[in-house]
């Protein structure tokens, strides 16, 4: 509703406009009769007359009814509402202050997030007495900035200008939670909330926001938009080698930027040093994947950094990486026992296959091998393992906790109880395991996917060879909700793979051992294991990278005194901040978790002069990409979520202290109204 | 100049038109300084016992030389004035206002009243002609004192006014059947077509005649105040027209000031005297104009 009123009883005066009307009906209706000595000079008269009298007379009836119906207008004390719901004349403003990434866009004057500020800073200033004022900083993590509500004013004011902000997302539906919070301890209902924002918002999921905001009993939300132009030449996301990379190995580093210019050039750093450059070809703004290739380094673990010459968003124009480099892999490999010389024994073919300068085959029987063997290894793989016991079982567990990777070969039908209800649940697969019969075990030919990081980047040749390889199927894999990565040609699943904590699990129900097995014969078997198994054995996920505002942790192998956290930013001007870390349990490995960093850069785990480990923290790669919302498309995501009344402002701070009243439009009204009644009585003279 | 103590419409109301004359016209002589009309005859009327102030030359010697006293000889004078009133009966002359209830006709009926009497008080022989379309009554010029009786009697039956005006033609047949030199009183609205009036003035002319228009006219006429859209009807063709007054009002008071600006020039051209008066205005005005007139013709 576009007005209030005070009276509305007082429109019904309107009708009043009749009046005139009516009038002028009736002296149509009622023409008074004159006898006249002579019509001869009217006659002569009338000629000059010009014909807009009745336009003028009708000109004259509405500008009298106008009148009327503006005086009645007033007199109802019509009211433009305010941005406020709040009438006392005392708010509680809540400002929800973006803080994300996309914030330190450099605009002229400073960057968004500083004008945002000084945006917030003056409200408060010029907020009524007896106002109060909260601010939560609008980061992936919602944070208050003052511990509870404070009174408006220039202390205040001042405070709110130390805000920094965070390399992370705007959370929005995290802040309309906390307002909840907030609005229940305020003072002055009901509560305004004030959005400072460049309108950049990654929504993966409408219903969060939709749920966030019913919980709020307020309707009304206020926007205040900081203009702010997309700053291209962001790097959006780097990709790393899907598999393990040893010393002096050519790999190719994948990075998408968006470049700012077209011909932008991108560097890859490891430890400062330039490696590789590649220049964008595509126009700015257009997503492009550039390639880096490289030669592996020496073993170790690399801080590198895909980074350009810096735009008008500094912090999206770098993002850093870890890579490793291996010099072998530690594989465990723990099977069961052999069943004389038609059974079992399978297992040989796969150490066979995996033997080499990369892993390091320690194999071990099931009722052999203990934690310690498998704590220590880099890669676990059971092929027929017998029943294994629980302190095995929860070691298992615990790699994948670890972030560690698993590969299981299972074929023994003999068996299949014990894996599908044992084995396979303890690892969190619940899948039924159905022995095909030996009537329908064919020689089938393999249907790979190519999208999974096994065989993302296998050559066609290669890939034609493997479908074209011959297997037995022994086993069907029923009711999984595992991913397939290998079919058999008949459609049942040759490969599949899952993630258990924060690792990753490949099941192949292959029989190795069978007597009838053609993985002697078959020469795409030790290509198929070593693939697969440099593919488990690889730290270098970038996909896992935690980004700014989230949680970082790092699992620990062992405990080794007090830890601690380095942040090393990756702007340069930055300093480096150390923070403390917590030391937590999960599933009995021991986590260091340093909490939420809402700053990119590289985390240094350290521990006295050790370092434990790095891990990369990146700007969310939705900061530079997501389009900036306009008025209109916040307005519509705002409504969709729940809110009934929506105000995008571009309105400096008097602007928007001036409307949180609203304004009484009588003065107007009776200015217009006598306005009318000036022209009603200048056209009456005329006439 | 006196002020008349009764305005038109008070002495409308008096009813007898006899009463009404003299009532006027005495109340017009009292007011005068003094009158002019005694002395300049040659017919003895009477002695007066001389006024310090008076010219010495009429101091009767004779007298002085008797009785030791100062008296003045007073004659009565004689007349040779032929005097006709005319009056306009025509339907235009029966409009009045709603501010002023006295009718054109009904003004022009008292005044012709009051210039018989005071013509008929002067010597001066009346007649009186009383027209529309035609004429409608007439009687001859006589100075006899039962002649009053003779033009009231015709003005107090003065027929409703149904007629148009045509005033020219009637001019020239009055003018016909006067036999000589005389005043014209001519009392109308001079609704009519000025060509035509000025055609039958030339005639009176012509024929030796000094002529006296009063226009009567109405004041709303004039001025045309009407407010609110009307329904206006001709008295005399009965055609209407509706309209709104204040959207003609100035129009239509140029093109009238504009007719009576013609009537003005041209009655000038003739050496015609033309009153304008109005149903508001005195009566002493037009017996004035008459003896301005009466005095220049002597």
């Amino acid at each position: 509703m576009p007005f209030t009123f005070l009276n509305p009883m007082m429109l019904f005066a309107a009708f009043g406009a009749a009046v005139p009307l009516i009038l002028h009906l009736i002296n149509m209706r009622k023409t008074k009769r004159v006898f006249f000595s002579s019509l001869h000079f009217l006659e002569e008269a009338q000629v000059n007359r010009s014909r807009s009298i009745g336009l003028r007379r009708l000109l004259l009836l509405l500008l009298r009814m106008l009148a009327i119906i503006l005086l009645a207008l007033a007199a109802a004390a019509p009211r433009l509402p305010g941005l406020s719901d709040n009438t006392t004349g005392k708010y509680s403003l809540l400002v929800l202050l973006d803080s994300s990434a996309s914030m330190q866009t450099v605009e002229e004057g400073g960057t968004c997030f500083s004008y945002a500020c000084s945006t917030a800073a003056d409200i408060c200033r010029t907020l009524p007495n007896d106002s109060e004022i909260q601010v939560l900083s609008l980061g992936t993590t919602v944070n208050e900035f003052f511990a509870g509500w404070v009174t408006a004013g220039e202390s205040s004011a001042n405070a709110i200008l130390q805000l920094t902000p965070t390399d992370g997302s705007a959370n929005l539906p995290a802040a309309f939670k906390q307002c909840r919070k907030w609005i229940d301890q305020a003072e002055n209902h009901p509560v305004d909330i004030l959005l400072v924002s460049d309108m950049q918002f990654s929504l993966s999921d409408s219903t969060v926001l939709k749920e966030a905001v019913k919980e709020l009993d307020i309707r009304t939300l206020n926007a205040i938009t900081i203009k702010s132009e997309p700053a291209d030449g962001a790097v959006l996301s780097v990709g790393l080698p899907l598999r393990a990379v040893v010393p002096d190995q050519p790999v190719t580093i994948t990075a998408t930027v968006s470049p700012s210019v077209k011909g932008q050039k991108y560097r890859l750093e490891l430890y400062g040093s330039l490696k590789a450059q590649a220049v964008a070809t595509v126009a700015p703004g257009v997503a492009q994947q550039l390639a880096f290739p490289i030669t592996a380094p020496q073993a170790g673990n690399y801080k590198g950094i895909i980074t350009s010459d810096s735009d008008r968003l500094r912090i999206d124009d770098s993002r850093p990486f870890v890579l490793e480099v291996c010099k072998t892999i530690n594989l465990l490999l723990i099977h069961g026992q052999d069943y004389g010389t038609t059974g079992r024994g399978g297992w040989r073919y796969l150490e066979t296959a995996l033997g080499g300068n990369l892993f390091n085959v320690t194999a071990l029987p099931s009722d052999k091998v203990a934690a310690g063997d498998i704590a220590t290894a880099d890669l676990v793989a059971l092929v027929d393992p017998d029943p294994l016991g629980r302190q095995i079982l929860n070691e298992l567990e615990k790699v994948t906790t670890r972030g560690g990777s698993l590969l299981l070969l299972l074929g023994d039908t003999n068996r299949l109880s014990y894996y599908q209800n044992t084995l396979l649940k303890t690892l969190g697969q619940e899948c039924e395991l159905v022995p095909v019969a030996r009537s329908e075990q064919g020689r089938e030919n393999l249907t790979v996917n190519t999208c999974g990081p096994v065989f993302s980047d296998l050559p066609d040749a290669a890939l034609e060879v493997l479908e074209a390889s011959i297997w037995r199927r022994y086993i069907d894999v029923k009711n999984s909700d595992a991913t397939f990565e290998m079919e058999f040609g008949s459609g049942s699943p040759a490969m599949l793979s899952w993630s258990r904590n924060s690792g990753q699990i490949i099941l192949l129900p292959f029989n190795l051992a069978s007597a009838e097995n053609d993985i002697e014969a078959n020469a795409m078997f030790p290509v198929l294991m070593q693939r697969i198994a440099a593919t488990l054995a690889v730290g270098n996920s970038s996909d896992s990278n935690p980004d700014a505002g989230e949680i970082v942790t790092f699992p620990l192998a062992e405990i080794a005194g007090s830890a601690s956290v380095l942040l090393e930013p990756i702007v340069n001007d930055k300093p480096m901040v150390s923070m403390p870390v917590n030391l937590r349990w999960q599933n009995g490995v021991g986590i260091l978790d340093a909490g939420v960093v809402d700053q990119a850069g590289f985390c240094w785990f350290v521990s006295g002069t050790d370092t434990l480990g790095v891990v990369p923290v990146t700007v969310p790669s939705a900061e530079s990409r997501n389009p900036l919302l306009s008025k209109a498309e916040f307005q519509k995501l705002a409504t969709d979520a729940g809110f009934e009344r929506v105000s995008t402002l571009s309105v400096n701070e008097t602007g928007f202290i001036g409307g949180l009243s609203g304004r009484e439009m009588a003065p107007w009204i009776l200015l217009s109204c006598v306005i009318t009644l000036l022209i009603e009585g200048y056209l009456a003279r005329r006439a | 100049m006196s002020q008349s103590i009764l305005t038109p419409d008070q002495v409308a109301k008096l009813g007898n038109l006899d009463v009404i004359a003299r009532l006027v016209v005495e109340g017009f002589l009292v007011g005068l300084h003094r009158s002019p009309y005694h002395g300049f005859s040659v017919e003895f009327a009477e002695y007066r016992q001389y006024i310090p102030g008076e010219p010495a030359t009429n101091i009767d010697w004779r007298v002085f030389g008797k009785s030791d006293r100062y008296y003045t000889k007073i004659y009565a004078e004689e007349t040779n004035l032929r005097a006709t009133i005319l009056v306009d009966a025509s339907s235009s002359m029966s409009f009045k206002s709603e501010e002023n209830s006295t009718s054109k006709i009904e003004y022009a009926r008292l005044l012709a009243a009051s210039l018989t009497y005071l013509l008929l008080k002067q010597n001066d022989a009346v007649g009186l002609e009383l027209f529309s379309d035609k004429q409608l009554a007439s009687v001859p010029a006589r100075a006899v004192r039962k002649q009053l009786f003779q033009v009231l009697k015709e003005l107090d039956y003065i027929p409703e006014p149904k007629s148009t005006t045509s005033i020219g033609p009637v001019l020239h047949k009055v003018a016909e059947k006067l036999p000589r030199r005389g005043l014209i009183i001519l009392l109308s609205d001079l609704m009519d077509d000025p060509d035509e009036i000025m055609s039958g003035l030339k005639h009176f002319r012509y024929r030796g005649h000094e002529v006296v228009i009063f226009h009567l006219l109405n004041p709303q006429e004039i001025e045309f105040d009407y407010r609110g859209e009307a329904r206006f009807e001709d008295l005399e063709t009965g055609s209407a027209m509706k309209i709104d007054p204040t959207h003609l009002r100035t129009s239509y008071r140029e093109k009238f000031e504009q007719w009576r600006t013609i009537l003005r020039e041209e009655c000038r051209g003739l050496k015609i005297d033309f009153v304008d008066m109005t149903v508001d205005a005195p009566f002493d005005r037009a017996l004035m104009a008459y003896l301005r007139k009466r005095a220049r013709m002597r």
